[in-house]
């Protein structure tokens, strides 16, 4: 399913991704499947939370009238 | 009398002596070794490549093979640039009169951690993170966070006096190195400390030489060892964004943030409108800022729970005096860990045309008062904005404001706009017009009384005219000149760069 | 437009000695662009050398060099042997890691290695070693096309048969050299009462090597396809992480083709199998552990959790874990190859890689190194006996017969 934020990026299967359409003439995409693009996914988010460790022991969370993830 | 600087081209006998000294398999001479080693991290006119290749490369494996290295280069006058990671901002690492690049890497070791003192003595090739995962397994920290953490050497790091995004609580790199072993220009080693303890961290013992070796550019020698500070791993860390309706907005409540006197703020980090938009465009974290928003303050903190805690309670409180909207743990989260790797991606440039180009993307930073920061934003991105319409190869990707001050959150803010080149398609014309828009931004920056560079260096084509003709005090400018023909009278260390062959003027 | 396989279409076009592809070229230019080097840090063969001429970037800009006409190809052999593919960098790269699902462009270093070596070789410019590697695979080769290798030998009192919906698939590899483990899988998965058959005429796998060969390597991976396709599988299970990336990665890319059937990592498989109580793992084993991850499994594949699982259901062990990230800067040192490839270019680098993995793991004061792919098995074993260090090199599934009382 895909769906069309603006003229710059699309949301295809719950990711987003740029239109397309905008790398055409100076670089192309490669091809690529979606499991694909569901492992880098998958790997930047486990990434994301090993950068956090090398600062500190853990992440605090907002005061609780805030937190509303 | 103009001075004429002649060296010694690199010939079969000069690779012959280099062999002797670091070993035949350490001598580089293969065009691909020494092109992959012509540039920094910094704007390249790639249509010029062989300018910048270096006739040779070096891999030294210890100090004492530095030291002959470079008392070879005296002996047969070749020019000499060091080289880390390469990923500097200023042309530190880029050779202007080829020569020999002499590449620190292979002396990357950590030679002592000590647990009573707090400081770690290391080989100057190690890198940041992979000094940071080594001290994590016992429970220390190295706290020094530039954008490029997870690639940028420190030898480079103390070269280019580099800057951390978490000074705000432990300092930049000029104030995490108690003392270091160097290599002057002429082979002569010396430890530089405070004064003479290797693991002191202030003394009034003669004069404090350290400062003169953080920043500059390699044209001083070659450091090769350091002992570091070390600190104990943060219990926790809580990163906060918040989102306001106008840059002006932002910027207010910027200044309620630095004087908000909370000592585990690490940084308050400003996004303006144009960052915003263009992370509209291509946001890593992909999650949508709402139409509403135009600008962010990015803030983290470091320390006990007990510290971080109270502090993220006042956090919200001052944010919401300017309309500050949190955005979010996720967003929070995910775009503070991404602080480092979201710069280097080529695709992020967009031709006039709108379709995704391959552009470099380079940042321009300034140290910048408070109280300019509007001004510098709108005549910065009217510039680029100009040279973009005009030429093709140039694109704006927004501003960043962060807070520049080690160990507290009020003064200067170091000033970025990031500017994308393609330099893939760059002509002579193309870089001049480059240049001309560099020397531009760097004026807007002397008209408000800041500084061109705040932490990458002032060693740039278009900067550094302004740098030692405008920026410096001449007075300090001629001590500078009168330092480097006394340290390097040959005038072989990374010569060129701060226009300081004029050191060696009649 | 989702597709069956992940590939660069420009990377399939031959060069010449000064002159590669204008993509390519623009490719090689987005690395430039980058100057960072995140790779650098990553790569298991930079931290031994301190080269940066070793890392994806400089792979990349040196080929940028060739296109701008300031090198040769010829003269890139001897820094292009400076690669065991392991795949730290390409996954560790910005352009993956961060927009490579937005952009759907990614480093696809692994492939520009391979791409890369055939056409140096192809167009008469050997580098050192080249011979050496291209005799590794020549030798398997004329061996399984001779009918040397006993490639059916490990099953034969298994009584399994070469059909059914569940089929254990490995190449000679597993096959002629880690028959007990394989043997182990094979046991466990009928203690489970796992219906499932195997291939009795594998052909090599062979990885990223196989396009060195040529129609020869087009024609094995066509084998193995049809071959699991006669068999009338709709799961595959891989005890081999380097049969996994290509059963997964290489076969589609090459053949561009998606297998009809899902293939599934073994520990996945069982790790699931103990989830539904099909497996009880109740005998302890007391061992402190901690374990490798497998390149091809980890960086390459996305899979790590599974092994872990699997350790943790066995009771007895002390498990002292490193996390899965921490490990993309560890290799075992034997690389991608399944014939040796990188120990045939740099014997010195590939022990000195794996002595500091077994030192790390040493480090964490335990006595055994768990593991889930043959290869690393194989390499750890050599750089134990020769470095004499004391520790326990073993597979996961062997701890996991143990417990089951399999053995």
């Amino acid at each position: 399913m895909e769906k069309y934020i603006d003229e710059r990026v699309y949301i295809r299967y719950g990711i987003f991704e740029v239109n397309p359409a905008k790398m055409v003439k100076w670089v192309k995409q490669q091809v690529m499947t979606e499991k694909f693009r569901y492992y880098i996914i998958t790997q930047r988010r486990t990434y994301l939370r090993w950068m956090h460790d090398q600062f500190a022991y853990r992440i605090l969370k907002p005061p609780v009238k805030h937190s509303h993830d | 009398m103009t001075y004429v600087m002649s060296y010694r081209k690199v010939d079969g006998y000069v690779i012959e002596r280099l062999a002797k000294i670091v070993g035949d398999a350490n001598v580089l001479t293969l065009p691909h070794e020494r092109f992959i080693r012509a540039a920094s991290a910094a704007p390249f006119p790639l249509h010029r490549w062989d300018d910048h290749a270096p006739d040779v490369v070096v891999l030294p494996g210890s100090t004492e093979e530095v030291a002959e290295v470079l008392k070879l280069a005296n002996e047969l006058r070749i020019p000499v640039v060091p080289r880390a990671a390469g990923t500097g901002l200023a042309d530190g690492a880029v050779p202007l009169k080829k020569g020999i690049v002499v590449d620190i890497k292979r002396m990357k070791n950590i030679l002592e951690i000590d647990e009573e003192n707090m400081c770690v003595t290391v080989q100057t090739g190690i890198c940041n993170n992979t000094l940071n995962l080594e001290l994590n397994k016992r429970g220390y920290w190295w706290p020094f966070d530039p954008a490029s953490y997870p690639c940028s050497i420190i030898g480079g790091n103390m070269g280019t006096s580099a800057w951390s995004l978490i000074g705000g609580v432990s300092g930049h790199i000029r104030d995490l190195v108690r003392s270091f072993v160097h290599v002057l220009p002429t082979g002569k080693v010396i430890t530089v400390g405070e004064g003479g303890g290797r693991k002191i961290s202030k003394s009034s013992t003669g004069y404090t030489l350290k400062h003169l070796f953080f920043g500059h550019q390699g044209t001083l020698g070659i450091t090769t060892e350091a002992t570091l500070e070390m600190f104990p791993k943060p219990e926790v860390e809580f990163p906060a964004f918040f989102g306001y309706r106008s840059f002006m907005d932002a910027w207010k409540n910027a200044l309620k943030m630095a004087k908000s006197g909370l000592r585990t703020m690490a940084t308050h980090i400003m996004f303006d409108e144009w960052k915003v938009e263009a992370l509209r465009r291509d946001d890593e974290a992909y999650i949508p800022l709402p139409e509403h928003i135009k600008a962010v303050i990015a803030t983290c903190f470091y320390g006990t729970e007990a510290e971080v805690k109270g502090a993220s309670e006042r956090i919200f409180e001052i944010a919401a005096k300017d309309g500050g909207i949190y955005l979010g743990e996720e967003l929070s989260e995910g775009d503070w860990a991404s602080r480092h790797d979201r710069y280097h991606i080529a695709y992020h440039g967009r031709h006039t045309d709108g379709q995704v180009g391959t552009y470099s993307w380079h940042c321009e930073d300034a140290a910048v008062n408070y109280s300019a920061i509007p001004y510098v934003r709108e005549k910065w991105h009217a510039l680029v904005a100009e040279y973009k319409q005009k030429y093709d190869v140039f694109d704006d990707m927004g501003g960043f404001y962060y807070n520049n001050n080690p160990f507290k959150q009020w003064g200067d803010y170091l000033t970025e706009i990031d500017v994308f080149i393609d330099e893939y398609h760059l002509t002579e014309e193309l870089w001049q017009k480059w240049v001309e828009l560099k020397r531009k931004i760097a004026e807007v920056v002397l008209e408000v009384g800041g500084s061109i560079s705040a932490c990458h260096g002032g060693t740039r084509p278009g900067d550094v005219e302004l740098v030692v003709g405008k920026e410096l005090d001449p007075g300090v400018y001629e001590v500078m000149k009168m330092i480097k023909r006394n340290l390097d009278p040959n005038n072989i260390m990374n010569p060129g760069k701060y226009l300081l062959d004029s050191a060696y003027e009649g | 437009m989702s597709t069956a396989y992940t590939y660069k279409p420009w990377y399939e076009e031959r060069w010449k000695d000064n002159w590669v592809p204008e993509e390519v070229a623009v490719d090689c230019y987005s690395t430039f662009a980058c100057r960072h080097k995140f790779c650098r840090e990553v790569c298991p063969v930079y931290q031994e050398t301190g080269n940066e001429g070793h890392s994806s970037y400089s792979f990349h800009v040196s080929l940028l060099s060739v296109a701008r006409g300031y090198s040769k190809l010829r003269e890139l052999g001897d820094t292009f042997t400076y690669c065991l593919q392991c795949g730290a960098c390409q996954l560790r790269c910005p352009t993956t890691l961060f927009t490579g699902d937005f952009y759907k462009i990614t480093n696809e270093h692994n492939v520009l290695v391979t791409k890369t070596r055939k056409e140096l070789i192809d167009l008469g410019f050997k580098f050192k070693g080249a011979d050496g590697m291209i005799d590794n695979l020549t030798k398997v080769v004329n061996d399984t096309d001779a009918g040397k290798l006993p490639v059916a030998e490990w099953a034969k009192d298994l009584n399994l048969p070469e059909t059914g919906e569940v089929i254990l698939f490995v190449d000679y590899f597993m096959a002629t050299q880690m028959t007990n483990i394989l043997r182990l899988v094979a046991t466990v998965l009928k203690k489970a009462g796992v219906d499932f058959g195997i291939v009795k005429d594998p052909k090599p796998v062979f990885t990223y090597e196989l396009d060195y060969l040529g129609e020869k390597g087009v024609a094995y991976a066509k084998h193995n396809l049809e071959t699991l396709k006669k068999t009338g599988a709709k799961k595959v299970i891989v005890p081999d992480p380097h049969v996994f990336v290509s059963l997964t990665k290489e076969y589609p890319r090459l053949l561009k083709e998606d297998p009809p059937f899902d293939v599934v990592y073994v520990t996945d498989f069982v790790a699931e199998l103990i989830r539904e109580g099909k497996l009880k793992p109740e005998k302890p084993v007391k061992k402190k552990v901690t374990y490798h991850d497998s390149c091809m499994l980890n960086k390459v594949s996305g899979i790590w959790n599974s092994p872990r699982e699997i350790l943790n259901s066995i009771p007895g062990i002390e498990f002292i874990d490193e996390d899965h990230v921490s490990q993309w800067y560890y290799c075992c040192g034997n690389g991608a190859s399944e014939v040796r490839s990188f120990k045939t270019l740099h014997e010195d680098l590939s022990y000195r890689i794996g002595l500091k993995r077994l030192r790390r793991a040493l480090d964490l004061e335990v006595t055994t190194l768990a593991l889930t792919c043959p290869h690393c098995n194989e390499q750890f074993s050599e750089v134990k006996v020769k470095s004499n260090l004391n520790i326990e090199i073993i597979d996961v599934f062997e701890l996991l017969a143990d417990s089951l009382g399999l053995r």
